[in-house]
């Protein structure tokens, strides 16, 4: 009973075996003595009083506390790491309300390994986590999040799996900041995760930084740079074959062909990017996608076209 | 959402229906401004202001091109506030023609203009030369040759 305190919020079946060792019978226990709730969806709670009752018991217990609160950060990380791909593909609307039922149990987790230096549990999150508070538009709690672990990384001495883990971490706080207009903030973020995933020749993270900086700088008029940036992005992603970032690199060129006045080669390229992401199924970017082919449709006088693509833009964010 | 209502805004402009694009702009604005600052205002206002000006209300448009580049001056992003001085440029072109066609000018040689900022600039210094003749505004033109375009803009928003 007292282990199942560690939840923050509630907790699922699957994870009351794996992290507090509750099994069905002993969980079906609890709910029939009242001591622990289960709604219709199969989601278990605690009364705040009784869970705080039970944790004043867990933490008697020193070690067995620590192991129950290892046990829970390592479990909620996992779980993140495993959302990545379904935040950036068709499922993304349910993988986003999945982490959101869950997350104030991702945050203590995620507190829990920073505090205690998980740092190589806490790796393989960042881009889900990233991308979660993109998606789900929570950017100012984004950015205060990703900036705990950046800051916790920047005062340990760091080896090549902790750079890579501290670039990949400031791509993502960098996007954040993109998105609420702050680009200085943005690019100084892109420019020192480039500089650090360079020094460990990370290529296979160094596609997300190129690609977002050259997105940045085109929106700054640095046109031939950005293209350089994004060209060497997508080289990175298509080794990869990450078909997203592939996207994400050919619809950018396109944009930045289109904004210096190729039209037509922009347009093909937006709209080979678009295809890709419709391949994909991420309706967040398929949306931006439609947003910013707009510009270069009516360029082209494909007005009927340019409407068109704004309906389904607005019907994917409604 | 946001980005989706601007666009489509920018759609309906094209399309001649300006009041229908503003309307939209308002949209994209009341959605940004909750969660955003920076550039998705500063451009929304400007296509805002270009639909204003469209509709003929010269008044509001200045005041909204002004705004703009406020926001544009803030994220120091050169294409924005380029974007807004040839805006401002129509504008002026008929009371000022000789400052309008300096704006132009600047607008015409930097690096960071769009191709479509610059294709409305040199639409607009084409109407600006026959109407004042290319003489008149010469001396203009190769004043604003040396200033930049951040001097500019802090002139401008003084």
């Amino acid at each position: 009973m007292s282990r199942l305190s560690i939840f923050h919020g509630g907790f699922d079946r699957s994870a009351a075996e794996k992290v507090a060792g509750a099994n069905l019978p002993r969980l079906s226990s609890l709910v029939s003595k009242s001591l622990v709730r289960r709604d219709e969806s199969g989601h278990y709670s605690l009364h705040e009083v009784i869970r705080q009752y039970a944790y004043s018991h867990l933490e008697e217990n020193e070690a067995c506390c620590r192991q129950a609160c290892d046990r829970h950060s390592a479990y909620y990380l996992n779980f993140a790491a495993e959302y990545e791909s379904k935040l950036k593909s068709a499922p993304q609307q349910i993988a986003m309300h999945e982490m959101t039922a869950e997350l104030d149990n991702l945050r203590a987790a995620w507190d829990w390994g920073i505090k205690n230096k998980k740092f190589d549990l806490l790796a393989g999150s960042v881009r889900a986590f990233g991308w979660y508070y993109e998606v789900s538009g929570m950017i100012r709690d984004g950015i205060e999040q990703l900036g705990l672990l950046v800051s916790a990384l920047n005062k340990q001495v760091r080896d090549k799996q902790s750079n890579k883990t501290l670039g990949t971490c400031l791509v993502q706080q960098g996007l954040l900041f993109f998105r609420s207009g702050q680009f200085a903030r943005a690019q100084e973020l892109y420019d020192q995760s480039i500089f650090i995933l360079r020094s460990v020749d990370a290529q296979s993270l160094l596609a997300d930084a190129l690609i977002f900086s050259g997105t940045l700088k085109h929106l700054s008029g640095d046109y031939l740079e950005a293209k350089a940036l994004i060209e060497e992005g997508l080289t990175y992603a298509r080794a990869m074959k990450d078909d997203w970032f592939i996207a994400y690199g050919i619809y950018n060129l396109g944009h930045v062909d289109s904004l210096m006045g190729d039209y037509q080669k922009g347009y093909e390229q937006m709209r080979e990017g678009l295809a890709l992401w419709r391949k994909v199924g991420d309706p967040h970017s398929i949306s931006l996608g439609l947003n910013f082919l707009v510009d270069t449709q009516i360029a082209l006088k494909r007005y009927e076209e340019a409407k068109a693509s704004m309906r389904e833009s607005i019907a994917l964010c409604e | 959402m946001g980005t989706a209502q601007r666009y489509l805004g920018l759609a309906m402009l094209a399309d001649g229906q300006y009041d229908d694009a503003r309307d939209c702009f308002q949209k994209s604005l009341e959605v940004f401004g909750e969660y955003f600052e920076g550039w998705d205002i500063s451009i929304t206002l400007a296509y805002l202001a270009n639909a204003t000006l469209l509709s003929g209300d010269g008044v509001e448009a200045k005041a909204i091109y002004l705004d703009s580049m406020r926001h544009a001056r803030q994220i120091n992003s050169a294409p924005l506030m380029l974007m807004n001085l040839a805006g401002l440029a129509q504008l002026e072109s008929r009371l000022s023609p000789d400052l309008a066609a300096g704006w132009l000018t600047l607008v015409l040689s930097h690096p960071a203009a769009t191709r479509e900022t610059k294709d409305r600039a040199r639409q607009l210094l084409s109407e600006v030369e026959k109407r004042s003749g290319v003489e008149q505004i010469g001396v203009s033109r190769k004043k604003m040759s040396i200033q930049t375009l951040e001097e500019l803009v802090e002139t401008i928003l003084e």
